[in-house]
């Protein structure tokens, strides 16, 4: 029995101490020698370990009492712990809070009324180390074994496995076709093609090339310009310069890392029952992205995730904060934080934390051996809790509460701004865990010296020594050259998302279990380049992209087909369908609503709920396909990940679970997805969009047929990424009068409803508004017409708008439907609390009546006083008018369509009050509006003229055309909708 | 509609065969022109199964003489106390408030003293069964039911025990019992999807617990609604046409296949082209055939009556249990109704499981009834279960801790030997003794009474031959009729 005693807390007799170190210089003698009482097990017990809970603590924590939930006086309640969690763990002294408390740490010691004597506390702690037995009770934690000598032994078999070899750089194989090859790595695939009496597909054309290309690097398809421009590029490296611009886009890191995020399990929230909200992790997210863009070497984007916390300071903000930040990869796992027994909790989020560094750079399912050796691979069960003694060592939680939370800390941002992230810590004291016979903590083997996996650093490697858990240690070695699996595996995720299936196809196991390497010399020549490239993953894509091998064709070989089934050698390209979230950012694409800012987070504090001050929850959106975050057109990567609560059309296209580390996904094909491209109102809304911008676009030739010709070409284009077939124009011209035709006969009103959009929807308009950095809120009516007697918008939440603020503009643009005496349009105007508002009153203007627009603001500091500016400015009837009104820099103006048509001076600050913002009526039901109000943006600062008229004329541009008539546009919906149901649209050759 | 579909189906069959020298290209073209798309649809389905999944069966392939065609499960979640239903234990009565004798093992709440069954046990039937106040009206069916009250599990957790129950393992993803079984025997309705799940639990493992896991997609469970919906308004996802009229959604769906058509023939060797073809028209007619099979207004008031429906607490899982019998009736192979998370009394017993056996009794007679009614019990098999039972004894002053040692499920109809109890626990209901069965047992006996050995229907993946029931099973042939 070893006692560990750590001396800098300690605080001993000189003799006890001396005694200690006896036991420990020893190595081999007992703990019982530091007290009189010799006996051992449940007589130890009853002689001296009740007693001492009997005298010291049942009178806070025994049968009457039971402060902070412990109770002492039964092995059941003992063993529970109280609210901090369980306080005896056996076997482990150090760990157990009891000891700690009795010790007396930095906060508390116990009992509060003076010590235990030295001797007590010895009694306690060699209590807990032999196992805290308490006799009679059931489960009582036993040591089982107590060998430490045990070695392991491995077999020739396991030790000749071929991963666990060194890598060799091989030689490049000679090939017979050597015309074909534009880069050694072709060789190796020629090779293997040439010993099986195939040949490679002929080149793809330029088109698919470029298709296949841009989604495999950005996750989204080449937009019309760049396909004009690589298709007009006749250079030599035309291919190369695609390869070289598509990896600088941001768009690059945008989906590799997201497919990173698949193997790291990334998520923001902590599944199981709970579903804690992770609300900083998505910082760890946007490293990702940046180390992708900013091609990271990847053995120190490896260090960093592993134990950036522990690596030195440089100085430099951003790189200081990136080490921190890349630690969230230890925490972003799913943790069972309301798990009543805390113990198993912390062994459980190790080996969560085990098993995704296991399988994320090594292949390997360490956490297989969690309960015994691993069936397959030599991963003896000792490696496992070696392995689990570093996690164990690392500080993961911030306290022991009922509802435990992860650590957070606020660092200096890469800005040097206070910034919140989740990361890990070190403990003080590193511990080495004992074997967990068959996973169960309470049945404890020998003691697993902290090191790495045997099969791998040998059988004699040392252990971890010093007081520190070992995690850089194990960093370092996994980011060595050196190291059989780290490149190897790294190199094969690459490959895998070109080429489509891994040279090793299963490319999270490696072990025995996983597929043997179809290009075993392949794989090592490039593990030995990804090296050798100072692990830039860069260099890696240029080697495989500007390869022959990767400009084949997705051709049919009926010869090849027969030899190879499985396309196992590559004698052609794999078609692949588009992932989750290529298809979703693509249909965003395609319809022009894709929102490309880049990093943040739309999952915030609002969208929880916070429960007894300790911890915030997830807001329950099970269920829901209306939690906010998802509906926003931002790319799929910066959609929040909430764990058990995916976007259901993420899920129904196979995106990666979140709670395991995920290497390949599944890629399914169900009536249900079918459902949601014909049904969904978010393929609809997408379609239709996508109609409006063909309809209302510009460019187009004035002749009629000629347009409808150019239209449905312009639709191929953005879809397919190539011109349709004049089988295929003259199919949609027959399909768009066909659909008109039937449409037509039906009731316009149901059609108009079945629109999701109003007819004359600008997008472009819209985006101008929404990219505007000041503003703070934006509604887009959709046309709806309001009908004058009861029908109005009200935000009384709008908290944002209640601050007070120097600076305002209110834009909108209206269609009144009835001339009356006033109808507000927009404002803050209750029946006591009136700030401002925008609105029309009827009033004889040139000999009729009209109604004129006017802005009012009310100054309470001021009397009550009004200002108003009346100027003659009329919106007529069942037609757009677009205005504006500005408040700042001491003067209130007023744009009628464009046109700054009022100016007056005002002081102060914009008035504001409780009165929550209306449109369509005052709060207090009065000054009802008929008619539709659209596009109501409110900025937080003056828009300057020149701002104010851009917008107008976007606006102008499609709201003066004549409207889109809705069975056309219906039409043409169905029609865009259609392409976006189609195999090829879904599928990259 | 449907009847032209099968009529088409069968013939474009017999071309088929009869044309077995088409290359995929002709093929494809001939039946483009000769066929139409219904017909095409037909064709494919089988032309993929013969290459796609040789080894699932057809249901008149089965390994034996099928006693059962469909499963009805219905899920109540929580955990039902076994001793306050279907396992009477009266030494719990004589020895109520004492001490359990034995040690248990370790539970978190604290172990308190026995406590005895707050309801009575009534005989009912032939066969003479206790079952306890809770559930009278299922009682009065009890002469076609099974009890097997020896059932165990390891899980003490919600989460891993739900899992255990629906996929056989705690621990790893694996594909639910439904998607198993429509693996093994496919659907009867082409329009329908073969597994329908009702309302499942949205957490502890939610989708897992009918996902198919590596079985191909479509054996997934399709979900109508979810624990959270109330029935009234539950539905399947996007099945609502977004199309104005049959007409406008036809003409889209022939542009689109008929363009799919055209690129499938540019690569004929790849099968995912056609499967997705497919998923087309398999969703057109699932828009036009599940919603009259999902309507259940079309019942009469005295079906409604039957089951509870109507308001009151019977109504949203009367109208499970009287869709499900729909969806049998329609041809689908497993359906799934899910009790939302309510029978977990960790306190507040009496309340609590009186409540929820007052919402499920009368349905679940209702569909016995009912069922037996229209001949369908025969070949339908009706399986009532919980993840775990609960403790003999007291958690606080009126509850009961979760208990995975020994807990009871039963079965009813296809095959299994009615007013019959199958297996023990303890005097307190606290371990599975005689007889015990383990979950593994459980599905390997629901599965041989669909005609399949459970060690025969296994999917390779990952380099092994996977199982619904692992490497352990055992038909419990002593409660087959």
């Amino acid at each position: 029995m070893r006692l560990i005693v750590n001396f800098n807390s300690w605080s001993a007799g000189a003799i006890l101490t001396a005694t200690l170190i006896g036991v420990l210089i020893s190595g081999q003698g007992t703990a019982g020698g530091v007290t009189e009482d010799n006996s051992t097990g449940a007589e130890f017990f009853e002689r001296s370990v009740r007693p001492l809970f009997a005298k010291h603590c049942f009178q806070c924590h025994g049968p009457k009492e039971e402060k902070s939930g412990l109770r002492l006086h039964t092995a059941v309640r003992l063993f529970q712990g109280g609210h901090t969690g369980p306080v005896v763990i056996p076997g482990q002294p150090e760990e157990s809070r009891l000891i700690q408390l009795v010790r007396g740490g930095k906060n508390l010691r116990m009992p509060p009324d003076g010590e235990l004597t030295p001797a007590e506390i010895t009694t306690l702690q060699r209590w807990v180390a032999e196992g805290a037995v308490w006799p009679g009770y059931p489960l009582q934690p036993k040591l089982v074994d107590d060998d430490p000598a045990e070695t392991t032994t491995f077999t020739a078999q396991e030790k000749s496995f071929w991963a666990f070899q060194p890598v060799i750089d091989p030689e490049i194989p000679a090939v017979v076709e050597s015309e074909w090859i534009a880069s050694p790595l072709d060789q190796f695939i020629l090779a293997q093609l040439e010993a099986k009496g195939l040949r490679p597909a002929p080149r793809a054309d330029r088109r698919t090339w470029l298709r296949r290309i841009t989604f495999d690097l950005t996750g989204l398809p080449p937009t019309l310009e760049e396909i004009v421009n690589f298709l007009g590029d006749q250079s030599n490296n035309a291919s190369a310069k695609v390869v070289d611009r598509l990896l600088d886009s941001p768009r690059y890191g945008e989906r590799w890392g997201r497919h990173w995020l698949d193997v790291v399990r990334y998520a923001e929230s902590a599944a199981h029952d709970g579903n804690n909200a992770y609300l900083h992790a998505w910082r760890y997210r946007d490293y990702v992205i940046g180390a992708f863009n900013e091609d990271k070497p990847y053995d120190q984007f490896l260090t960093e995730q592993l134990a950036g916390d522990l690596l030195a300071k440089t100085g430099d903000l951003k790189k200081d904060y990136e080490q921190k930040v890349a630690t969230g990869f230890l925490q972003v796992g799913a943790k069972p934080v309301v798990m009543r027994d805390k113990r198993q909790m912390l062994l459980d989020i190790v080996d969560e934390q085990l098993n995704t560094t296991g399988i994320a750079f090594m292949g390997l399912t360490i956490g297989c051996a969690r309960c015994h050796d691993h069936k397959f691979d030599p991963i003896p069960v000792k490696d496992y809790y070696a392995l689990a003694g570093i996690f164990a060592s690392t500080r993961v939680m911030a306290d022991h509460l009922p509802d435990s939370k992860w650590i957070e800390e606020e660092i200096p941002g890469p800005d040097g701004k206070p910034t919140k992230v989740m990361t890990v810590r070190d403990f003080t004291n590193s511990r080495n865990l004992r074997i967990h016979q068959r996973g169960n903590y309470r049945l404890l083997g020998p003691v697993a010296p902290r090191r790495f996996l045997q099969i791998i650093a040998g059988v004699e490697h040392p252990p971890i020594d010093g007081n520190h858990s070992g995690r850089l240690q194990l960093a370092r070695w996994l980011a060595s050259p050196d190291h059989p699996l780290t490149a190897r595996v790294m190199i094969n995720r690459i490959w895998q998302h070109h080429f489509g299936k891994g040279l090793v196809s299963t490319s999270d196991n490696f072990g025995w279990q996983g597929q043997l390497p179809t290009h075993p010399a392949l794989l090592d020549w490039l593990a030995s380049r990804f090296v050798e490239s100072g692990w830039s993953l860069k260099a890696m894509h240029r080697l495989m992209l500007n390869s022959n091998t990767y400009q084949q064709a997705y051709s049919e070989n009926v010869a090849a087909a027969d030899a190879d089934p499985n396309n196992q050698l590559l004698w052609r390209m794999p078609r692949r369908r588009l992932d989750a979230e290529e298809l979703r950012d693509t249909l965003l694409a395609v319809s022009g609503m894709l929102d490309f800012t880049q990093g943040g987070t739309l999952f915030t504090e609002g969208y929880t709920t916070n429960d007894k001050a300790r911890e915030l929850f997830v807001v329950d959106i099970s269920g829901k396909d209306h939690f906010p975050p998802f509906q926003e057109p931002r790319r799929s990567v910066y959609l929040p990940v909430i764990r058990n609560a995916r976007p259901e059309m993420l899920k129904l296209f196979d995106v990666a679970n979140s709670h395991e580390p995920t290497g390949s996904r599944g890629e399914t094909t169900v009536a249900p997805q079918a459902l949601f491209l014909l049904n969904s109102p978010f393929v609809r809304a997408q379609a239709e969009q996508f109609a409006e911008r063909l309809l209302s676009s510009h460019r187009s030739p004035d002749d009629a047929s000629d347009l409808l010709h150019s239209r449905i070409q312009q639709a191929y284009l953005q879809t397919l990424g190539r011109l349709a077939s004049d089988d295929e124009v003259a199919r949609a011209e027959e399909f768009l009068s066909g659909y008109q035709q039937v449409a037509s006969k039906l009731d316009p009103a149901i059609l108009l409803a079945n629109l999701e959009t109003s007819a004359n929807d600008d997008s472009d308009f819209q985006q101008l508004v929404r990219r505007h950095e000041s503003l703070l809120a934006y509604h887009h009516l959709r046309g709806i017409e309001l009908n004058g007697v009861n029908q109005r918008l009200e935000y009384s939440s709008f908290n944002t708008l209640n601050r007070a603020r120097s600076a305002i503009t209110v834009e909108c643009c209206i269609r009144p439907a009835e001339i009356r005496p006033y109808m507000m349009i927009v404002g803050r105007d209750g029946a006591s609390q009136r700030y401002w508002k925008l609105a029309v009153y009827g009033k004889d203007v040139a000999g009729h009546r009209q109604n004129v627009v006017y802005s009012e603001f009310f100054h309470p500091q001021l009397g009550g006083m009004r200002l108003r500016a009346e100027t003659p400015f009329v919106a007529p009837l069942h037609r757009w008018t677009y205005v504006a009104f500005t408040y700042g820099n001491q003067r209130r103006r007023l744009y009628i369509n464009g046109d700054l048509v009022d100016e007056v001076k005002v002081t102060g600050d914009v008035p504001t009050g409780s009165t929550p913002l209306t449109i369509g009526s005052r709060q207090d039901d009065s000054e009802w509006f008929h008619g539709a109000i659209d596009h109501v943006a409110i900025y937080d600062s003056e828009l300057d003229e020149g701002t104010l008229r851009r917008h107008y004329q976007s606006f102008q541009r499609t709201h003066s055309e004549a409207t889109i008539d809705p069975v056309k546009l219906a039409a043409w919906r169905a029609f865009c909708q259609s392409l976006l149901c189609l195999n090829e649209f879904i599928y990259v050759d | 509609m449907t009847t032209n579909t099968r009529h088409h189906a069968a013939k474009s069959t017999q071309h088929w065969h009869l044309n077995g020298n088409f290359s995929r290209r002709q093929l494809l073209s001939k039946v483009a022109c000769g066929f139409g798309n219904v017909a095409l649809l037909g064709m494919l389905d089988r032309a993929a199964d013969t290459s796609a999944s040789a080894n699932t069966l057809q249901s008149s392939n089965t390994h034996h003489r099928p006693r059962a065609k469909n499963v009805i499960f219905l899920f109540m979640h929580g955990g039902v106390s076994h001793i306050d239903t279907f396992d009477p234990k009266p030494q719990l009565a004589k020895y109520d408030g004492q001490p359990l004798p034995f040690s248990t093992p370790l539970q978190f709440a604290e172990v308190g003293n026995l406590m005895r069954s707050p309801w009575k046990f009534n005989h009912y039937g032939e066969s003479g069964l206790p079952v306890s106040d809770l559930f009278p009206q299922v009682g009065s069916m009890i002469d076609d039911i099974c009890l097997i009250r020896s059932m165990h599990v390891e899980q003490v957790d919600h989460g891993g025990a739900i899992l255990q129950l629906h996929t056989g393992s705690a621990v790893f993803t694996r594909p639910s019992m439904g998607a198993w079984i429509t693996y093994g025997l496919g659907s009867e309705n082409q329009n329908l999807p073969g597994f329908v799940t009702i309302s499942p639990p949205m957490m502890h493992g939610a989708q897992q617990n009918y996902g198919s896991a590596f079985l191909p997609a479509a054996f997934q469970g399709t979900a109508v609604g979810d624990s959270k919906v109330p029935m009234t308004q539950a539905r399947i996802k996007n099945l609502a046409r977004a199309e104005l009229s049959d007409p406008l959604q036809r003409l889209q769906l022939d542009l689109i296949q008929a363009e799919n058509r055209q690129h499938a023939a540019r690569s004929a060797d790849d099968l995912r082209l056609e499967g997705r073809i497919r998923s087309y028209e398999l969703a057109f007619r699932m828009q036009m055939e599940a919603p009259h099979v999902l309507d259940i207004s079309r019942e009469s008031p005295a079906t409604y009556d039957l089951y509870g429906i109507g308001g009151g607490p019977t109504d949203n899982f009367g109208r499970q249990c009287l869709l499900s019998r729909r969806l049998v009736e329609n041809g689908v192979r497993f359906v799934q109704c899910s009790h939302s998370y309510k029978w977990d009394q960790h306190g507040d017993l009496r309340n609590g499981h009186t409540n929820n056996a007052k919402e499920v009794d009368q349905p679940i007679a209702a569909l016995l009834t009912d069922l037996k009614q229209r001949g369908l019990l025969d070949e339908t098999l009706v399986v009532w279960g919980t993840e775990f039972g609960r403790t003999p004894v007291v958690q606080g002053t009126d509850g009961r801790d979760h208990n995975p040692y020994g807990f009871t499920m039963w079965m009813a109809g296809g095959g299994v030997c009615g007013g019959m109890a199958y297996g023990t626990t303890d005097d307190f209901g606290y371990f599975a003794q005689e007889n015990k069965v383990s979950m593994y047992d459980f599905h390997a006996t629901l599965l041989h009474l669909l005609g399949i050995d459970h060690t025969q229907l296994t999917h390779s993946y990952a380099g092994r031959d996977f199982r619904l029931t692992d490497v352990s099973g055992t038909v419990i042939k002593d409660i087959l009729a």
